[in-house]
């Protein structure tokens, strides 16, 4: 019966956990569509962030998105060239690249360069006063630190997955090309936008949105709830950091049983 | 000194919960403090941290009674009006005597400004130079606050306070030993704020504080002691003179 009862326990914790972060998450929404609150200082905040998650991880974008694209645009040109249906490369990209590889890689590069970035910032500013400093100032730490950093990790989320998109393609078409497989620019370019539907931009949409919003609360709540001393901070910023990576799985598969259903 | 009697801020049988954050608690604190009006009150030296400022700022949890700023209780207002609220109040932080590291110490002095008004960026800086300049520095310093030296760190403190003219003043300085020069400017810029009917609340143990006369406090009272009521300093006089006749 005891094994029982604590996966009970922990299920329990589990959906409170969740329900939390799903409420300060709907809380955020609420807030981040009111003008009132976006004062210059939270807008400062959030240009700092786009500046630091999403122009400073441009370079490791392209450079991943530049491998993931030669691998599987060439190896979707070979095989489907053996099974003479090179007429569904464009289907077969876009689901391999946008639907899947585009979304869940740029979350993937904007959780392990700011998901531990923020949950120590967080930690480091509570356990400084910092925190309470801003509060005694008229400054929420909602409104303050947490609401520019969902939409500023959101919104470069998917500005970094449609950049992968792009790059991947466009790399994975000019290795491709070096190697003599390659087809008309035009031909390829058809075969891409053809196949390309409303879906899978609300696919791609939804796995690089609602993971990166979801990384930034778990990470801000981890940050914001240590204690007293310097040793919950490494503790708080790995479990930010996992839990960040497992939010963004569910999320992802989720979204694709959702699209294939 | 002052003819307005708005009451700024008013304690009524407050009492604070117990928290890790704090040294003591305040037990049944009732008073009020007008326009212009200082109230000094001295806190156990080796009790430092003391939940007077939260709890008049509504930080501080109550377990009963209840504190009104400008005519407001802080538990009817909602967390918008609340923020909005704290944006005038200025105050000198001591124990907790923090700075958001990641911001210029010019960043930090004009912050509360730059949140809550929409005055232009070169109206409050010119305001923020003038005030550190007040306080003996030579303008408001671009580094961060761990490079600064502390005494320009306190200087920049007592600038931040001051910033947007706040209707009221918390000085918490308990054990945060201001250098004899910084606190010389700060009386003297208290002063003048209370000329302009600002209310001051200032807890402080330090022996010049309190034997100064500069200050001129309208009321003294002892945090240490349950039941906090200030002492009408006017009143107290009256009757020391009615006695001495």
């Amino acid at each position: 019966m005891k094994p029982v009862t604590s996966l009970g326990s922990t299920i329990v914790l589990r959906l409170r956990d969740l329900q939390y972060l799903l409420s300060v998450l709907v809380a955020i929404a609420l807030l981040a569509v009111q003008p009132r609150y976006w004062p210059r200082t939270v807008r400062n905040v959030l240009a700092r962030q786009i500046l630091f998650t999403g122009v400073e991880a441009l370079g490791l974008i392209f450079a991943v998105a530049s491998v993931a694209g030669i691998s599987v645009v060439l190896q979707a040109q070979v095989w489907l060239g053996k099974v003479g249906r090179r007429d569904l490369l464009g289907p077969l990209l876009v689901v391999v690249v946008v639907r899947e590889f585009a979304p869940v890689l740029a979350s993937l590069v904007v959780i392990i360069r700011s998901a531990s970035a923020v949950a120590s910032e967080m930690a480091n500013m509570q356990l400084a006063g910092e925190v309470r400093l801003l509060d005694a100032q008229g400054l929420d730490p909602l409104v303050y630190l947490v609401m520019p950093r969902v939409v500023g990790l959101s919104v470069c989320a998917f500005g970094l997955s449609i950049l992968f998109v792009v790059v991947s393609l466009v790399s994975g078409y000019l290795f491709v090309t070096l190697l003599g497989h390659a087809i008309r620019p035009r031909d390829f370019a058809d075969s891409v936008f053809g196949a390309l539907g409303p879906v899978d931009m609300l696919n791609l949409l939804g796995k690089s949105v609602i993971p990166a919003a979801l990384t930034a609360v778990i990470c801000c709540t981890e940050g914001l709830s240590v204690g007293a001393g310097g040793t919950e901070i490494p503790r708080a910023t790995s479990r930010g950091l996992a839990r960040s990576v497992v939010a963004m799985f569910v999320v992802a598969g989720a979204i694709s049983v959702v699209t294939y259903l | 000194m002052a003819n307005d009697d708005r009451t700024i801020l008013a304690f009524d049988a407050v009492t604070t919960a117990a928290d890790v954050l704090y040294d003591a608690r305040i037990i049944g604190a009732t008073f009020a403090l007008r326009a212009g009006e200082l109230a000094l009150i001295r806190f156990d030296p080796h009790a430092p941290r003391s939940p007077l400022p939260d709890a008049a700022m509504g930080l501080a949890e109550l377990s009963g009674g209840a504190v009104q700023i400008l005519g407001q209780s802080w538990e009817a207002l909602s967390p918008r009006a609340s923020c909005r609220l704290r944006g005038r109040i200025g105050r000198l932080f001591g124990m907790q005597d923090a700075w958001v590291d990641h911001l210029d110490i010019d960043e930090n002095v004009t912050l509360r400004l730059r949140h809550h008004t929409r005055r232009r960026l070169s109206v409050i800086d010119r305001e923020a130079n003038e005030l550190s300049r007040a306080f003996g520095l030579p303008g408001l310093p671009t580094i961060r606050p761990a490079t600064a030296e502390p005494r320009d760190l306190q200087r920049a403190a007592c600038a931040r306070m001051l910033m947007g003219s706040p209707q009221l003043l918390i000085i918490d300085e308990p054990a945060s030993g201001l250098y004899s020069d910084v606190l010389a400017a700060l009386m003297r810029e208290v002063a003048v704020a209370r000329r302009r009917h600002v209310a001051v609340l200032w807890i402080s143990a330090d022996p010049i504080v309190w034997t100064d006369d500069s200050i001129a406090p309208t009321f003294r009272g002892d945090a240490g002691e349950p039941g906090l009521a200030l002492m009408d300093l006017a009143k107290t006089a009256t009757l020391a003179g009615l006695t001495a006749g």
